[in-house]
């Protein structure tokens, strides 16, 4: 019974003139997000290719000069993407793409894309996210709601099980049936999806990008196969069709559009982040206090005497100023680290709480698992600035160095030779492998597992439940 | 209208379980979005409030230190002694540019959470002046707000539609349309009765509770008349036409699951779809010039300044031979006379990158400009951040503030530091006040909009009146 209800669902979903449109509809529109957003991840990489390019050949190229001018000099880091952020590009437009790393400071991201952008960048991208998140959901509502209710209120329900058997093989049907069709659908994001990431290989991470991309369908068929069978059990459990529309509708609503933007706003007043007058003036307030230094300037000092066994701090053969600037670096670096990581902890925070709506929704659940799988969540921009900043310190320590050992003691100019700028290693960012990503959203995978176990329990009891009548 | 017909409808409404419902959700999501509207307000009126006492304190706090080290005769090194220019400007002086917030972006956050209102206006780079000193949550930018220019976007026409999908077709359903239509040749005048009474009880309840919220949370004194107004027209022009889209559907005669269908289906496309698509294609046709190529324009700036100091430091002599120092110092110029002049010449080599990126980003703005009338949505967005202050064109007057102080600034202080003078005018030190559009500008500009919704609305009107009267026997 179930694969002749499989066949007759499929071909009659293909035949629905609402489904062709919808298919032609939502498959364009499909393949025009993953197009904008695979030639958008395309020209950014290459223009970031050629940034860091031209940023490594200016610090290599650069004069005997003194070492601290260097360290003044820095260098810029680019942010890279993962190959699948075409899927999902998250808070790209938002977080920035460049720091720079030079003495003394941890700057901040500059020049976010959205900050050139217009009214209508609020309103969202068009991606593929986007498509899978909110119109195929509202396109399987649209499809599903009146699978039952309608062959009910035609009467062509009674018909279906007049043979007295088990109705719950024949919602199997109908719902093999509609994902048969809706897959029939998706099929461009899988073959596009796979072409362009296959094609996609220059200048962004690809390490894990298959693995990542597997998971992101998968995930996605679970989200979809959530809307699948609770709109087949809401369109069951309903009076009318009439009904059975409205209760999905706002299901659909609540899930993709209340609950996100309500959350944010709830997650955003309990953990309100630093205000930025705030954020400066204790960070200067820190960075200038006088008696910070001192203690880290001693145990240095300390350390130096023991090391080049003397007993007065005069009689270190090294130069003071060198000395000078890798007690203040680490000085600065402690501040940096308390009052960035505040700052961060109360953004996640924030994104922690967010995360909580998938015990409310499905997109709940799905959404941080989507960011986290395309490497385009806050969690993976963190991990980029946390990298940038490690760098940034090493090259400090490095220069640094080298300047208290080779630094003339008799306040001669000193100019570090060419070298050394070569013997700092490149920056070369590894983004968090899939493992720790996973590790990370164990709770949200566990929501998605969960809402589709609460779906099919639904469908179950549904079909058990129902009245051809 | 007959009047009684009129009182017949508000009762039919009243007794509706999903009117109550959909109200009572209104309601709610209402007070939330406006309590949301007002706790972004406070923050931002704090982040105002705290950077101007910041700027004050410190200017006192440099009094207090000069008047201190004069007491003392003490002698300070020049970069931080506040008796002199260069240590003032440069090491005590915090001069912000604030954007006062209007009391009316309770109703709209706009693009203000993107941009801040208090930014600390650098000496030394003009591209460091107008950029945010906070640690925003990107994720949360990207999610939007919940404001209440979201319910109207988003919710109101959901509320229409729910109230107005099934006006005709339910009575069809139901099989009680012959009999209302008894008295009239068309079921014209009984859709319109209908989705003017589901209007004015949606629109009228959001503006009750709009109005009350403003009020409660004290910005109703403060909002200037005619923009809350506007911003009142807009929402009903807005909703204006989800009503007549409701009407247009209802009066091709399809079923209440069809026509229930196709407007959630319009609804996705005019408030999801459509400025999606219009943003793709205004990044695609005018891509924002690269910031990373700017990066790497401003590095090599830099660099071929520091190369070629002393070629560009005798040109800058030329012109400025009051500063050249004596032939024995050539080797050793003064700093300040440095760094002045590599600021020149970074901002002459800039000036036409940074025109080339207003160009495009202009470009692409005036085509977003152009092709927001496709989706209403974005159209009322655009009209509700204009009207509160939140949208684009205010934030660019303030952002072209900004670089106007900035260059006051310097001009204030570059040839105070260069003579190397004493500094005790601490007072006379420009300060920033932002001017606003004037608000027949805002106003004018929110015409368009609202012209534009009406029209659409109206037309969308006539036309399914004329659909109504030429079908009403097969309706029947």
């Amino acid at each position: 019974m179930i694969t002749s209800v499989i066949r007759h669902e499929f071909v009659g979903t293909l035949r629905d003139g609402r489904f062709r449109w919808a298919a032609v509809f939502v498959g364009l529109l499909l393949i025009a997000a993953l197009v904008a957003g695979w030639s958008y991840q395309r020209e950014q990489a290459e223009q970031r290719a050629l940034a860091t390019a031209s940023e490594d050949n200016r610090w290599l190229t650069q004069p005997a000069k003194n070492p601290h001018s260097a360290a003044h000099y820095g260098i810029w880091a680019f942010k890279p993407s993962l190959a699948t952020s075409f899927i999902d590009p998250g808070v790209e437009p938002y977080a920035g793409v460049a720091v720079w790393l030079e003495a003394h400071r941890q700057n901040q991201f500059l020049h976010k894309p959205a900050d050139d952008a217009s009214a209508a960048q609020r309103f969202g991208d068009l991606t593929a996210a986007l498509v899978l998140q909110l119109l195929v959901p509202l396109l399987v509502v649209i499809l599903a709601f009146g699978s039952v209710a309608s062959e009910r209120e035609r009467g062509t329900l009674r018909q279906a099980l007049a043979c007295g058997g088990n109705a719950t093989p024949w919602m199997w049907g109908k719902a093999l049936g509609l994902a048969a069709a809706l897959g029939l659908l998706l099929l461009p994001l899988l073959v596009a999806g796979g072409a362009l990431l296959l094609f996609q290989r220059d200048n962004v991470v690809v390490n894990g990008a298959w693995l990542r991309f597997a998971l992101l369908i998968a995930s996605y068929a679970a989200y979809l196969g959530i809307f699948v069978l609770g709109t087949l059990a809401v369109s069951a459990l309903a009076p009318s069709a009439r009904v059975a529309l409205v209760a999905s509708l706002g299901l659909w609503m609540f899930n993709g559009l209340l609950l996100p933007r309500a959350m944010a706003e709830i997650a955003g007043a309990r953990h309100p982040t630093m205000e930025g007058v705030t954020f400066r003036t204790e960070l200067r307030a820190k960075l200038d206090d006088p008696h910070a230094r001192s203690p880290r300037l001693e145990r240095l000092q300390a350390e130096m005497m023991q090391r080049y066994k003397v007993t007065r701090p005069e009689d270190l053969p090294l130069h003071r100023g060198g000395l000078n600037l890798l007690a203040s670096e680490e000085t600065s670096d402690a501040v940096y680290d308390e009052l960035f990581g505040r700052a961060f902890g109360q953004i996640e925070a924030q994104n922690r709480m967010q995360r909580a709506a998938g015990w409310f929704a499905p997109l709940g659940a799905l959404q941080p698992l989507s960011l986290a799988l395309a490497g385009t969540d806050f969690a993976h921009h963190r991990h980029f600035i946390t990298a940038a900043e490690t760098h940034r310190r090493l090259m400090q320590r490095m220069l640094n160095t080298d300047l208290m050992l080779n630094g003339p003691r008799d306040g001669s100019v000193y100019l570090a030779d060419p070298k050394l700028w070569h013997s700092i290693p490149k920056f070369d960012y590894r983004p968090p492998s899939l493992r720790e990503v996973l590790q990370d959203r164990l709770a949200s995978l566990a929501g998605l597992a969960g809402w589709f176990a609460v779906a099919i329990a639904a469908f179950l009891h549904a079909a058990r439940r129902l009245n051809p009548i | 209208m007959n009047s009684r017909l009129f009182a017949w409808e508000l009762r039919h409404l009243r007794s509706d379980l999903t009117a109550w419902l959909l109200g009572g959700l209104l309601v709610v999501m209402t007070l939330f979005a406006v309590a949301n509207g007002a706790h972004h307000l406070r923050l931002q009126h704090e982040a105002v409030a705290d950077s101007l006492a910041l700027a004050d304190k410190r200017i006192a706090d440099a009094k207090a230190l000069a008047q201190k080290l004069d007491a003392e005769k003490r002698e300070e090194s020049p970069s931080r002694d506040p008796r002199f220019a260069q240590g003032f400007a440069h090491f005590h002086l915090q001069s912000y540019a604030t954007k006062p917030p209007l009391g009316l972006s309770v109703l709209t956050k706009g693009q203000s959470d993107l941009y801040p209102n208090a930014n600390l206006v650098a000496l030394s780079s003009r591209d460091f002046s107008v950029r945010g000193e906070g640690v925003d949550n990107p994720q949360r930018l990207l999610l939007g707000h919940f404001d209440a220019a979201f319910v109207v976007v988003y919710l109101l026409p959901l509320l229409l539609i729910a109230l107005s999908y099934n006006v005709l077709s339910g009575e069809r359903e139901r099989g009680t349309l012959p009999l209302l239509l008894l008295q009239h040749q068309s079921p014209a005048p009984l859709v319109a009765r209908r989705c003017l009474v589901a209007g004015l009880f949606s629109f009228g309840l959001l503006a009750l509770l709009l109005v009350a919220g403003l009020y409660a949370t004290g910005s109703l004194a403060s909002a200037e008349v005619g923009r809350l107004v506007a911003w009142l027209g807009v929402a009903f022009a807005y909703g204006a036409f989800w009503l007549a889209l409701a009407v247009f559907v209802t009066s091709r005669g399809g079923s209440s699951a069809t026509n229930a269908v196709v407007l959630a289906s319009a609804w996705l496309l005019v408030t999801i779809v459509a400025p999606a698509v219009i943003n793709v294609i205004a990044k695609r046709v005018y891509p924002a010039p690269s910031r990373m190529d700017f990066i790497v324009a401003q590095r090599a700036a830099t660099d071929e300044i520091s190369h070629r100091r002393s070629a560009l430091l005798a040109a800058y002599f030329e012109d400025h031979p009051e500063l050249a120092p004596e032939a024995a110092k050539r080797n050793a110029p003064d700093p300040q006379v440095v760094a002045q002049m590599s600021y020149q010449e970074t901002e002459r080599r800039l000036a036409p990158i940074r025109a080339r990126f207003a160009e495009q980003l202009a470009r692409q703005q005036a085509l977003i400009e152009q092709l927001r009338f496709v989706s209403p949505a974005l159209l009322a967005q655009t009209a509700f951040n204009d009207l509160t202050g939140t949208g684009l064109a205010s934030y660019e007057t303030y952002r072209t503030q900004i670089g106007a102080h900035h260059d006051a600034l310097r001009a204030y202080f570059q040839p105070k530091i260069l003579a190397k003078e004493k500094f005790a005018k601490y007072d006379e030190v420009p300060r920033f006040a932002f001017v606003d559009e004037p608000t027949h500008a805002v106003l004018a500009r929110a015409a368009w909009p609202l012209g534009a919704l009406l029209a659409i609305s109206a037309l969308i009107v006539v036309r399914s009146i004329r659909s109504l009267r030429r079908s009403s026997p097969a309706l029947a």
